[in-house]
């Protein structure tokens, strides 16, 4: 069958593709030409054909800029924080609401923990500043039973655990979805054969649901590592001007603040671009090892 | 050359642009050298070295001024004559519509097409209908810069080179807005009677690498540097009078805190805590000083390193607020401590304290018994603490370089000849009041704004009809502006200049703000006591390594 034929006969197919296509090519793709300015002492008013290149200057600042520098390395501290922690909460939460046995009671802790996602940043913060700031309900419990007051908001060496607690209090529940239902689509044969086999319940999560899930841990982890550079823009500005830019600059804020706010468009630029780079590589090299590894991948 | 521009590049594809880009990789014909004045833009006339600041008249003497014997303190005004003196012989406008570009601190205001019979009014006076973008506070800057880079700039934009704005002044060189040199520099600027009262000091501070990109609205030089105090606390705690040196200071704070009682702190901010009972009051330079032809940044003095420790032992005293590092940056729930009297202290431009909504009424609506005053704090040796002299603007108006039809450039000037009336004339009321009997009303002589809050949102000018000229609070007693007035006899004398106010760095541009958030981080570090004062050294040199010493050089090379 000639490929034009085959087109035709999938041409609702194709219908349905060409919004998502159009999306990706207008917002995904031509914006890619902007990232010349990477190259060049960038002017928004000079525009692209009129600002001056610079050739690869703004790439060799990246490495001696010490803000920058600085904002890579809080990056990582960040986003290693949320892959070892935020990133297998979902999972083992999922994992414990998964043994609840009554479906009413599980749908109620369902309800409550989806529910902080439908919470915009703004409000998280504000939350989390009355409750754990110096003068919060923490402290004052603190000093009712006679216990010395805990200094966390604005305290900068508190940024990253506090950072990541409030990832892992708003997204817990949503991340769960994709796990429960991949644990749905476990047989239920599978556990009653393990369980004749007197298996326990340590090791039917260990021989059969880590098991049955693997693929989308991996698929989930894969996707992660293309973002390990991307750690969260709104909730970390909002939190800046309290805990200051030594803590809390990161790439996106960097970007943001040094490019837009402060006009070094092609240095900005440059950074986001070796970001993406970074988390391209990251993404093939974590494909390639899963299929090393006897997985599927993603591609 | 292959030259392409941004539209083309998009109709294009990516691929295709691509190729063309990569043919155009040179720097032919690019930008703008560096080092070289792009000259006037509109290229019709006047190299950038012949061309002159605008000449400054007086301001016509006006029934119901108060002037100051101290010099440069601005006049003040019991009342203006209602419904005062034309200053705008005829309309401005010719028809069509003009387009502008400010900003807004409130809500959104409704526009003439929504029935604002404020905007219609000032269409009518003005012959040409105006047709606003009016942007958040929060989004001012990246608002202006995507404006700017969209190149469909209005033909009235606000710009706020110092404050924020300032990711647009590197542009301005760059020929995006008209060098106003050359249509009123001179005596030319007396074809705008208007324009022609602002003070030199503003035309002086609004020029950015000598060219004058925008017409400033001009405000007094007496805007920052005082604060509202509660002196009842003072009083019951023992120390009514005003505190003369540091020692008197340190005894009115804690009389402050003991006044207040239980739970109550004096400072909420770390712009109270360290700017105002610390630096000023050990009298810090402004920004940078000149020693022996170098410059010295602020945080280099020794001057400020006693400031700030002053202000971290009012931190381990308890004077402060423990919640400082959250309230600073939070105007609204720094101020609401002060109502709410949990604070002794807060902190506004000097015109803010005054007038139906200002702090001291604000209290008065929270609390009649309180009993706050304004003072500028007290100097270490006595006598004042420094004040920093306002730049004598705050934004500046300027006109897109892609307007080059001279009488359109005319036209535009006279409409912003006409939004700078000044005190005292007719057009003043409509600019800053709006429609008598509708926005406002006249009673006994003074102007009484109305209270009807959807009314008030007819108030859309915001930035674009900032002109002032002295102290006026339209629905307010009339001793406030005399009160103002006597807070400015305060300041003035004690004004410490910045030597690089009208200087460029290129630095200070591109990491300026980078370089203050490192400052301000340990700042917050120092006072709070998170850090030891000894970590000031590491700031020091953090600053000078991060770019401060290029920026130092970069202004040593213009004093």
């Amino acid at each position: 069958m000639s490929l034009g034929r085959r087109i035709w006969r999938e041409r609702w197919m194709y219908l349905l593709i060409l919004p998502g296509f159009i999306y990706f090519v207008i917002f995904q793709y031509v914006p890619l030409y902007g990232n010349m300015a990477a190259w060049q002492d960038y002017s928004p008013f000079l525009g692209l054909d009129r600002s001056l290149w610079v050739g690869w200057e703004n790439f060799q600042r990246i490495f001696v800029d010490p803000e920058l520098i600085r904002a890579l390395w809080n990056t990582l501290l960040l986003s290693a924080l949320q892959l070892f922690f935020a990133f297998p909460a979902p999972l083992l939460l999922a994992l414990v609401l998964n043994s609840i046995l009554s479906g009413k009671v599980r749908r109620v802790i369902q309800a409550i923990v989806y529910l902080p996602h439908f919470i915009g940043w703004v409000i998280v913060v504000s939350i989390w500043n009355e409750v754990l700031g110096p003068l919060g309900v923490l402290n004052g419990l603190l000093g009712i039973v006679g216990l010395p007051a805990v200094d966390i908001i604005g305290n900068p060496a508190a940024f990253p655990a506090l950072v990541t607690m409030q990832v892992i209090w708003k997204e817990v529940g949503w991340g769960t979805i994709i796990f429960l239902a991949a644990l749905l689509s476990i047989p239920n044969e599978l556990y009653e054969s393990a369980a004749i086999d007197r298996a326990g319940p340590w090791r039917r999560l260990w021989h059969v649901t880590l098991p049955g899930m693997s693929s989308i841990i991996v698929l989930l982890l894969i996707l992660r590592l293309g973002s390990v550079l991307t750690v969260g823009f709104e909730q970390i500005l909002l939190q800046q001007p309290i805990y200051g830019a030594d803590a809390s600059q990161t790439l996106d804020t960097f970007v943001y603040f040094r490019g837009i706010n402060g006009g070094d468009w092609g240095l900005a630029t440059a950074a986001g671009l070796v970001k993406g780079v970074i988390g391209s590589a990251l993404v093939i090299g974590a494909n390639w090892l899963a299929k090393r590894l006897g997985g599927d991948g993603i591609f | 050359m292959t030259t392409i521009t941004r539209r083309s590049a998009l109709a294009l594809g990516a691929g295709a642009a691509g190729s063309l880009a990569l043919a155009a990789c040179s720097n032919e014909g690019r930008g703008v050298p560096p080092g070289q004045d792009p000259g006037p833009s509109g290229g019709n006339g006047g190299s950038p070295e012949t061309l002159q600041l605008p000449t400054t008249v007086p301001l016509p003497e006006i029934e119901g001024v108060s002037l100051s014997s101290v010099p440069g303190v601005p006049p003040a005004f019991t009342s203006l004559p209602h419904p005062g003196t034309p200053s705008v012989t005829q309309k401005p406008g010719r028809g069509g519509e003009m387009d502008t570009f400010t900003i807004t601190w409130g809500a959104p205001p409704k526009l003439a097409e929504d029935g604002n019979k404020w905007h219609q009014a000032i269409n009518e006076a003005l012959g040409v209908a105006l047709n606003p973008v009016i942007v958040p506070a929060q989004t001012f800057g990246d608002k202006l810069v995507t404006t700017i880079a969209g190149g469909d700039i209005p033909e009235i934009t606000t710009n706020e080179p110092s404050y924020r704005g300032r990711s647009a002044r590197k542009y301005m060189p760059q020929g995006v807005f008209h060098d106003l040199r050359e249509f009123l520099g001179g005596d030319k600027v007396l074809k705008y009677p208007n324009l022609s009262m602002i003070p030199a000091p503003a035309w002086e501070n609004s020029r950015i690498g000598g060219a004058l990109y925008g017409v400033p609205c001009c405000r007094n030089e007496t805007v920052g540097g005082t604060i509202a105090y509660r002196q009842d606390w003072a009083e019951r705690g023992g120390f009514g009078d005003r505190p003369a040196n540091l020692d008197d200071f340190r005894k009115w704070l804690k009389a402050l805190q003991e006044g207040g009682g239980d739970g109550t702190y004096v400072t909420a901010t770390l712009d109270q805590t360290l700017s105002m009972c610390g630096l000023q009051v050990h009298k810090v330079c402004n920004n940078w000083t000149v020693d022996g032809g170098k410059l010295v940044k602020d945080h280099e003095t020794e001057e400020y390193e006693a400031g700030l420790a002053f202000a971290r032992q009012m931190f381990a005293d308890g004077l402060v607020h423990p919640n400082m590092v959250q309230l600073t940056p939070n105007p609204a729930e720094y101020r609401g401590q002060f109502y709410a009297g949990t604070v002794a202290m807060t902190n506004q431009n000097l015109d803010g304290y005054f007038g139906p909504n200002g702090e001291l009424a604000q209290l008065s609506q929270r609390d009649a018994d309180a009993k706050a005053e304004i003072m500028v704090p007290p100097g270490h040796d006595g006598g004042s603490g420094s004040v920093y002299p306002d730049l004598g603007f705050y934004c500046m108006l300027s006109i897109p370089s892609s307007v080059t039809d001279p009488d359109r450039i005319d036209e535009i000037l006279g409409v912003i000849n006409f939004l700078a009336a000044p005190m005292g004339s007719s057009e003043y009321f409509l600019v800053h009041n709006g429609v008598e009997g509708h926005n406002y009303t006249v009673e006994d002589g003074q102007i009484v704004p109305t209270t009807d809050e959807e009314i008030r949102r007819e108030s859309f000018l915001s930035q674009l009809g900032a002109f002032t000229q002295g102290f006026y609070f339209a629905g307010a007693p009339a001793d406030h502006a005399l009160q103002a007035q006597k807070v400015a006899e305060e300041m003035v004398p004690a004004f410490v200049a910045d030597p690089t106010v009208g200087l460029d760095s290129e630095a200070s541009f591109s990491k300026g703000d980078a370089l203050s958030t490192i400052v301000n981080d340990y700042e917050v570090g120092i006072v709070t006591g998170r850090r030891e004062m000894s970590e000031l050294e590491e700031m020091r040199k953090r600053w000078r390594d991060g770019g401060g010493d290029e920026m130092r050089g970069e202004f040593e090379e213009q004093l």
